[in-house]
């Protein structure tokens, strides 16, 4: 009797499970990423994957929610005048998940860690460079004296890179540290089955409002069709990476619902300006004037882009609106006629594979044969197109790319500096135009000097102006974040930074 | 025997010996540096640097190799530069995944294959021989990332009986396992009906008949065995193809398996990993064979190693 009781039970919870598909439990909320997790530990961490799942169980002093700098574990902070010294207040009652209390010394011993050269957290020391030394003021109470100084600072901190970790976390795992996450964020790590699935559950000692959900599953589902499947069959209640092409199909699913969030990013037509006929601004104002961007926008991404209005992405901190350059083939070849180039030439355009970068490209391609320049579209796998951009300027065989950029920690700062400035040339960093400008150079290094808001955003109005005229690009747009929803949840959202925001996760 | 096995397996070294020294210079050739890739396009140099001093690629080319080479003396595949663990270690996990799907799908096509192979033979030139042929030519054309994607939509999506992922739970090696199995399916079919059809019209077949023995017992004595060995080799390569990863059913199911470390691998240029699973399907093909050729002394009695 009991054992056909128990064979009974099973026989109705199975169909149960049926019934419902396979979304089973309503305590975990279940995320599919589209790229594998590499490192849990968030001064080492490299990629948008890592960054997802680092933001639910670590915090920084300050960090960024849907994109606006908010205190964290500080609750109050200030600069000084010349910004070379930041004060903190942090929040009391404050524990790491391993028990250790987060006061003043915390955040010392973890920085003085990070900016160790022997330790693993270059990409925080990179990030972070200009910190000189921690001050304990009090035990709620810290002071970051830095070696130059950086208005911007702040925002660095609000990366993902500068959150932090229990020191205690440090001493105890050392080399598996990545493996082994222990931060003050509202969940805590549980398991993490690697390149298949990362578990972290509610932290129940969280200083803030408590999770609403218990736990959060993040899947890696490489394939976009795949993970579109998933979140229609239940399996999964949040994908990222939706392909503007997929975007129709789970709108017009009962039950779930598109995402469309601008974000930090830029594609853009980046030459190179130390070869022809790339160095003369008229060539390249002129390429500005042959792209008919609304249409790029619409052909590309059905209308989820916006056309680029500076050099920096809109959602940046001091990004300022410039005048646009008008869809006008005759102006164009005028200004090529102007710069020798009545008859047009030929330009090979280097990109990544994939279809947005193709489509793009083929667009590009019909416009500038209008006025009279030949656009050959060279596709190349993601690592051998770094290489070869990467390669320092005498090296380096790019005509002109067609890539990405972004503004990683939300302020113009670090999206002028990694661009346009001369110390960023390849190899250093991401100036794959070449740019040079002693003007903006003077401006990027005036906008560090001062922690003023708006003084900031008037000296970066400038040095955008002056870029926007030198086109050292062919601006294109700021494409979307766009993903999928489940209508059963709530609270998982895109974050500008490309990344996820799962924090605040809810089933309706 | 023992001799025989023991030749074979010392005559692989060579070719795995040529595997290593091909692959290694080859994951090298390729453009794309690790340690750009690992840490990202906006990390600055430093930390370029540190990757490349971690993942020991700062030491000269010759001295990497000397250093591999050693290491797999020891049986040391080396360390994952993404994973961060031993490479043997990720590639078992993966290989487990791609062994259980691999012998599944295996499986169910060699019984069912056999059988209708043999059902079609048996009834050569009737209704039932064209069904089985037809959808056995049927299995083998169709793309199985089409079939893949039909069967996702079928049972994930339209009747939500089975989930479209397929390394979470058993129940997702369902509709992966289907997808291979229908394309093995159909070839052995095809194999086991052409060839039982040849051995049916030999000489000895017509004796049995003649001396008086059942249909059963010359079909199930005679016929069959002899019919088998082409059958097992087409079956030992389908499950060697199926070992080193199928990319495209595991893309397509997100199941986690070799093929798909294969491409994550290739797109992170994790050296140690590549080099690692291509020693492994080389080793793989080496050992099948050779199972394949035991399997041919043990049906047919007049094939023997000693």
């Amino acid at each position: 009797m009991m054992v056909r009781l128990r064979r009974l039970t099973c026989v109705a919870l199975c169909s149960l499970a049926l019934a419902s598909g396979v979304a089973l439990a309503q305590d975990t909320v279940r995320i599919a990423q589209s790229l594998a997790q590499n490192i849990l530990s968030p001064a080492e961490a490299t990629g948008l994957p890592d960054a997802t799942v680092i933001r639910t169980m670590f915090e920084g002093l300050v960090g960024f929610t849907d994109g606006v700098l908010v205190p964290e574990l500080a609750s109050d902070w200030s600069a000084n005048d010349d910004a070379t010294a930041f004060t903190f207040t942090l929040r009391s009652g404050v524990t790491f998940h391993d028990g250790t209390p987060f006061d003043a010394q915390a955040v010392k011993d973890y920085y003085e860690w990070v900016m160790d050269p022997n330790s693993r957290g270059a990409r925080g020391r990179s990030l972070l460079s200009s910190m000189q030394r921690v001050e304990v003021l009090a035990p709620d109470q810290v002071r970051i004296h830095l070696s130059q100084p950086n208005g911007a600072f702040i925002y660095l901190l609000a990366t993902s890179n500068a959150r932090i970790v229990s020191p205690a976390a440090i001493a105890a795992f050392g080399e598996e540290l990545s493996k082994n996450p222990v931060g003050t964020g509202p969940f805590r790590f549980v398991s993490w089955d690697e390149g298949q699935r990362i578990v972290v559950e509610r932290n129940p000692d969280y200083w803030g409002a408590p999770a609403q959900v218990e736990r959060l599953e993040f899947l890696v589902v490489t394939n976009a069709a795949t993970r579109v499947a998933m979140l229609q069959s239940g399996e999964v209640h949040f994908i990222e990476s939706l392909p503007p092409q997929l975007a129709p199909t789970v709108a017009g699913t009962p039950g779930l619902e598109v995402l469309s969030t601008p974000a930090n990013f830029l594609r853009i037509l980046q030459f190179n300006t130390t070869k022809e006929p790339f160095g003369d601004v008229r060539v390249r104002q002129a390429l500005n004037h042959a792209i008919d961007k609304d249409v790029l926008v619409e052909v590309v991404f059905g209308g989820n882009a916006t056309v680029m209005t500076s050099p920096i992405p809109a959602t940046a901190f001091g990004h300022a609106e410039q005048p646009a350059y008008a869809y006008d083939p005759e102006r164009a070849r005028a200004l090529l006629a102007d710069a020798g180039y009545a008859n047009g030439f030929e330009v090979k355009v280097l990109t990544f594979t994939g279809d947005e970068y193709r489509t793009a490209g083929q667009v590009l391609q019909q416009m500038f044969a209008e006025v009279g320049v030949r656009l050959v579209l060279d596709q190349q796998e993601r690592g051998a197109l770094v290489e070869q951009i990467f390669k320092p300027v005498d090296e380096n065989p790019t005509q002109a790319a067609l890539v990405g950029a972004s503004a990683s920690t939300g302020d113009a700062d670090l999206a002028l500096t990694v661009s346009f400035a001369r110390a960023s040339f390849p190899p250093a960093a991401n100036n794959w135009s070449f740019y040079q400008n002693d003007r903006v150079e003077e401006l990027i290094l005036a906008g560090r000097q001062t922690g003023d808001p708006a003084e900031r955003a008037a000296i970066y109005a400038e040095a955008q102006a002056i870029i926007w005229q030198d086109a050292p690009w062919v601006f294109l747009y700021s494409p979307n974040t766009i993903a999928g929803r489940s209508l059963a949840v709530v609270g998982v959202e895109n974050a500008p930074d490309n990344t996820i925001d799962a924090r605040r996760a809810a089933f309706r | 025997m023992t001799a025989y096995v023991a030749k074979r397996l010392v005559q692989a070294v060579p070719t795995l010996l040529g595997v290593v020294v091909l692959v290694f210079f080859f994951v090298r050739a390729l453009p794309g540096d690790p340690a750009r890739l690992y840490v990202g396009t906006d990390a600055d140099l430093a930390t370029v640097e540190a990757a490349r001093r971690q993942f020991g690629l700062d030491r000269s080319l010759p001295e990497q190799f000397v250093f591999y080479v050693r290491g797999l003396a020891e049986g040391n595949l080396g360390r994952s530069f993404r994973a961060r663990m031993p490479a043997s270690q990720v590639i078992a996990r993966h290989f487990r995944a791609t062994l259980v799907l691999a012998s599944i799908a295996v499986s169910v096509a060699t019984v069912l294959g056999v059988a209708l192979g043999v059902a079609a033979a048996l009834r050569r030139g009737s209704l039932v021989d064209l069904g089985i042929t037809s959808a056995s030519i049927l299995g083998i054309s169709t793309p199985s990332f089409f079939l893949g994607i039909l069967l996702i939509y079928l049972f994930a999506v339209e009747w939500r009986v089975l989930p479209v992922a397929g390394s979470v739970s058993p129940r997702g090696l369902v509709l992966p396992a289907a997808t291979l199995a229908a394309a093995g399916l159909g070839t052995i079919a095809r194999f086991a009906r052409s060839s039982l059809l040849e051995t049916l019209g030999n000489d000895y077949i017509r004796t049995a008949y003649a001396k008086g023995l059942a249909s059963g017992r010359v079909i199930g004595k005679h016929a069959i065995r002899n019919a088998l060995i082409p059958v097992v080799t087409i079956i030992g390569l389908q499950f060697g193809f199926l070992l080193s990863g199928t990319v495209i059913v595991e893309t397509v199911f997100n199941f986690h398996g070799l093929g798909w470390l294969l491409i994550q691998s290739i797109e992170s240029r994790d050296y140690p990993v590549i080099q690692g699973l291509l020693l492994v399907f080389a080793l793989q093909f080496v050992l099948i064979n050779l199972l394949i050729d035991m399997l041919y002394a043990a049906i047919d009695p007049r094939i023997s190693y000693a």
